[in-house]
């Protein structure tokens, strides 16, 4: 009985830090720019295809090929901000919210059409693929493990990042205040570049950790759509709350698979997110923030 | 002639539908000139099954193309018009009614998608315009029969039997579980397992399902391996059937596996790496690998791999099928090509095809291919038939 | 430019602003019932799924472009309609009762999203809409005694009033009906005080507040009044698919609305109509030119993917005010020809104001 628990409480973890990696690259580029970038999971998924054809193309090994998977993520965010941002910059956020849906038609189509790869499903092997962790009744595969630990190696380096570095201070700036900054000699707009490239690598980490997981199709980003809930929950404001959220949201998801009748597992994250809204309306972590008349 | 009734689904809503009931039974021949005959299809290009839909339309341009260039039939060359329907009902209408009325298609072949298969079921019974094998496990398209439509695939429940015979025959379980997906093919398997299971008196006692697409399965199952069940029902899809795989293996459990068709295909065990070793599965079709194929296979192989640069999935080798068919009916329904003589045509078949499948017959009670299945197993990686076609 | 010399304050509430536009909409409305007599059966189902979409299109105009309450979930919404219908026609109802209960019941469902919502702003609500729109798709698929579950339903020719609609011309003629009357009582709506509310609302909550408007009200009945319109909506696609199944609604369907609403033109009602010409008819006119493309190019899969996006990137970055923007400068010139000045829809630098400073 123990094992039983314990085995959930292991898998929902697992799952709930891949939630909690994509639901922090919505929080951060919300938190900056007051957008919900809704091409954060087609980011992931081009990551994914980056890093299968590192390997088949050029033969890489797995740990090359995530890093240049997660540089190319980092760069296409970072153009996205350029090209296709920056225009819009001063459009009411509804507009830009529609700028990154046909950002990500755009991007499943166009992986799609890639010739022999766009429509197959292909599988990307880590070094620990098919190699499990078994302790006491528990099971775990190594994929999972090192999403996990990825996860927290990431928050530690963002945390770090924004407390103790001159640019993660400029940029909790930005997001706090577009206007007082920019007056602090703070350069606004290249701070947005930054943090969609960051949002971006995240959504590359993601894309990396996940593939070994669920396989690379063209598709796999709409686990970008489950992990919503998991940053609503957490309050869209602060990068822990993201975590937590998505450790929520895979728990639920776990107990509710296991142990609530059939079929409640894909509605448990959502019903859960009704909830916690109906009593805090700015989710979990998140700050009320005092609306402009 | 006998005058096929027309499904009872569908038949109140015809029989309601006042002046186009006439038209309902009648079949209409358009799409036939001296020098070709038009056919359209609507699959998937770009939603989520694009990676199947694709390999419909490739595989059918390919016979097509193979049959024009010996000659087409009775001197006609057959020309195809395929519409994209994104897995979408509305857009299937739509290019339905396309193919139909404006391009005045002879009939629609293997229209690609449950989904958007029977949405566009009801314009072709109107129309009188023929629906040639749908690339659908529903039963509406030959259950009840009905004059212009045929069906592709064998009922999911009808594997489930197949494969519940074998089981019981020679695994003897004692306590069954089953994981199936939560749409219209899952709930086939569903029903079919709970029936024939019910024959066999043999206990269902854990069945849990997954939202298509899913892909974490940790929690199904631990939930299937707490009910110490002996052998695990597949209703499972492409990549899904390889993440149970893998969760098993992870559990380390070593219950015995059973699927239906859509388990048996090449691609989840390359996925699953290993983890699909010893699983059973019902087929329809048999997979061949190109070191062990017959010539003529190869020779498929070779040609699908070079045109398309991708391999051909089972969805390809059933669609080289379907079309080939529609090509032998068409041929025996000789040179004054009409939609009554298609239908005709097609129960004068008696084709073998180059996949060693056993001769493929029609009748007018049986409007799709004849109930038969093999039982296969993954051994080392690969599919190895364990019987004969069985009935 | 045409001038309103105003002499009274009806002016400012009359239907149209300038009656000359009565005529022609008057026209177009003659010609559109015309259109059955020389269109074959593909340009009218066609026509008949823009007056579908057309009408739910309105009813999220109102919810998203007059009162600013962004919803992700109307699929939902649709989606319970088109089952009431279907279900009420197999039990063999009359199409106008089950129009009625289709209506009522997404009411009711709107009802109950709007109030929990009331405290919700901005993202929260978005996401709380779309959690919502999955827990009622998944419900539909589970309910298997009243849905058919995944396997869907079949749905029989409606019958109206006893008259059965069982053509395709005779289901366009309604839809076409049901898509005036729906339009005409949303126009009512916006100009009338809870309309004017609603508007109040979408510029400054807190200013509507203090200026008396009844908020909660108001945002409850938005809701209320736009699934409604998604319920009819949803009865007419129901028949119009002759199949439905739980899968036609998902959350794709509710982006798609989404990208009606956008492309149309936010804040107009003609907006809602000109979006549901582009969904519907873009794929359509896709699939006629790729006969034209070379083999190549027409040949690739996801083609109508990649333009939808691309149109819709398109738009945005060279005029977010949709296709009613382009129908408002088309209309302009033809006007004032030709005296017509091309700054007058200058671009100008938008300066949109966030929910932060």
């Amino acid at each position: 009985m123990f094992a039983d628990l314990a085995q959930t409480v292991i898998g929902g973890i697992a799952v709930g830090c891949v939630y909690g990696l994509t639901a922090l690259g919505f929080v951060m580029i919300y938190k900056a720019t007051e957008v919900l970038n809704f091409a954060q999971g087609e980011l992931m998924m081009v990551a994914a295809f980056a890093a299968v054809a590192a390997v088949s193309l050029v033969g890489a090994p797995f740990w090359l090929a995530a890093v240049l998977a997660i540089a190319a993520a980092a760069l296409a965010g970072a153009a996205i901000d350029r090209l296709l941002l920056r225009p819009l910059v001063g459009e009411p956020v509804f507009a830009i919210v529609m700028a990154t849906i046909g950002l990500s038609y755009l991007l499943r189509s166009s992986v799609s059409m890639v010739p022999g790869w766009g429509s197959e499903t292909l599988s990307l092997d880590s070094p620990f693929t098919g190699k499990f962790l078994r302790v006491g009744g528990v099971a775990l595969s190594q994929d999972h493990l090192m999403a996990i630990v990825a996860t927290v190696l990431a928050c530690a380096v963002l945390f770090m990042f924004f407390r103790y570095t001159r640019t993660g201070i400029a940029m909790q700036a930005v997001s706090q205040n577009q206007l007082a900054a920019s007056f602090v000699g703070v350069r606004v707009k290249r701070m947005f570049t930054l943090v969609w490239a960051l949002s971006a690598t995240v959504a590359g980490l993601a894309g990396v950790l996940l593939a070994p997981l669920t396989f690379v199709h063209v598709n796999m980003g709409l686990i970008g759509l489950n992990a919503l809930p998991a940053a609503v929950l957490g309050g869209f404001g602060s990068i822990p709350g993201a975590i937590v959220g998505g450790l929520l949201v895979g728990l639920a998801e776990a107990f509710a698979g296991r142990f609530g009748p059939d079929g409640s597992k894909e509605i448990v994250p959502h019903v859960l997110l009704l909830a916690v809204l109906l009593v805090r309306p700015q989710g979990l972590f998140g700050i009320s923030l005092k609306r402009r008349v | 002639m006998h005058k096929a009734l027309i499904g009872a689904v569908v038949a109140a809503g015809m029989l309601a539908a006042g002046p186009l009931s006439a038209q309902g039974g009648k079949l209409v021949t358009q799409g036939v000139t001296d020098t070709e005959i038009l056919i359209g299809t609507h699959t998937d290009l770009s939603g989520p099954l694009a990676g199947v839909g694709v390999e419909v339309r490739d595989a059918m341009l390919m016979r097509i193309e193979e049959l024009n260039a010996a000659g087409g039939i009775h001197g006609r060359k057959f020309r195809l018009i395929v519409e994209d329907s994104g897995y979408d009902a509305k857009k299937a209408v739509l290019a339905a009614q396309k193919l139909v009325e404006r391009d005045k298609v002879f009939a629609l072949v293997f229209p690609f998608g449950t989904g958007p298969a029977l949405a566009t079921l009801p314009i072709t019974r109107e129309k009188g315009i023929p629906l040639l094998f749908a690339g659908s496990g529903a039963v509406a398209f030959h259950t009840p029969p009905s004059e212009s439509s045929f069906g592709y695939f064998l009922p999911d429940h009808f594997f489930m039997r197949l494969g519940i015979d074998y089981a019981a025959r020679e695994l003897k379980p004692k306590r069954v579980g089953l994981i199936y997906q939560g749409d219209d093919y899952g709930e086939a398997m569903l029903a079919g397992a709970k029936e024939s299971l019910a024959r066999h008196k043999i206990d269902l006692v854990e069945t849990v399902s997954y939202k298509p697409g899913a892909t974490d399965f940790s929690a199904q199952v631990a939930k299937l391996k707490a009910a110490n069940i002996d052998l695990l029902l597949l209703g499972t899809a492409l990549r899904e059937t390889a993440g149970v795989a893998r969760e098993r293996q992870k559990l380390d459990w070593d219950v015995k596996m059973l699927g239906g068709f859509p388990v048996y295909n090449t691609i989840s065990v390359a996925l699953a790496k290993g983890a699909m070793e010893g699983t059973y599965a019902v087929g329809q079709n048999r997979i061949f690998y190109p070191d062990s194929a017959p010539p003529q296979v190869k020779a498929f192989y070779d040609k699908y791999r070079a045109k398309f640069s991708r391999d051909p999935g089972p969805t390809s080798v059933a669609v080289y099928s379907a079309m080939s068919w529609v090509a032998e009916a068409a041929e025996r329904a000789g040179r004054d090509l009409t939609a009554n003589g298609l239908i005709q045509g097609f129960y004068k078949i008696r084709s073998t095809d180059i996949f060693g499948t056993p001769e493929v017959t029609f009748t007018a009670q049986r409007h799709m291919p004849p109930l038969r299945g093999f039982i296969a197993q993954v051994r080392n990686g690969r599919w190895e038939s364990l019987t004969p076609f069985l009935e | 430019m045409r001038f309103q010399k105003k002499t009274s304050y009806r002016v400012d509430i009359r239907m149209f602003e300038f009656q000359r536009d009565a005529y022609w909409y008057v026209a177009l409305v003659a010609a559109l019932l015309a259109v059955p007599l020389f269109a074959d059966n593909y340009t009218l189902s066609q026509l008949t799924f823009v007056f579908v979409y057309g009408i739910v299109g309105v009813g999220m105009m109102l919810l998203a472009g007059y009162t600013g309450l962004l919803s992700l979930g109307h699929a939902a919404f649709l989606g319970v309609g088109a089952y009431t219908a279907a279900v009420l026609q197999s039990m063999g109802v009359d199409f106008s009762v089950a129009l009625v209960a289709a209506a009522a019941l997404t009411a009711a469902f709107g009802v109950a999203v709007g109030l929990p919502a009331l405290r919700l702003y901005g993202i929260y609500l978005a996401i709380a809409t779309l959690a919502f729109a999955f827990i009622v798709e998944q419900v539909m698929g589970r309910w298997e005694s009243l849905t058919h579950g995944h396997k869907g339903m079949f749905v029989k020719a409606p019958a109206l009033f006893g008259v059965p609609v069982d053509s395709v011309w005779k289901l366009y003629l309604l839809t076409l009906a049901l898509a005036l009357i729906g339009t005409l009582a949303a126009r009512n709506l916006l100009r009338s005080p809870t309309g004017r509310a609603m508007i109040a609302i979408r510029d400054s909550e807190t200013a509507a507040r203090s200026m008396g408007v009844n908020v909660a009200w108001v945002k409850t009945l938005a809701f209320a009044i736009s699934a409604a319109y998604a319920g009819v909506a949803g009865a007419l696609l129901a028949h119009a698919l002759r199949y439905v199944s739980p899968g036609q609604f998902s959350a794709g369907v509710s982006i798609e609305l989404l990208i009606l609403v956008f492309i149309g033109g936010i804040g107009s009602l003609r907006g809602a109509h000109l979006g549901a010409v582009f969904v519907v008819v873009l794929p359509q006119v896709v699939a006629l030119l790729k006969d034209w493309l070379p083999e190549g190019v027409s040949g690739l899969s996801g083609l109508q993917s990649a333009l939808f996006g691309l149109a819709l990137l398109l738009f945005i970055l060279f005029e977010p005010g949709g296709l009613n923007a382009l129908w408002l400068r088309l209309r302009y010139y033809l006007e004032m020809f030709p005296l017509y000045r091309r700054d007058t829809f200058r671009r100008q630098r938008s300066f949109a104001k966030g929910e932060r400073w």
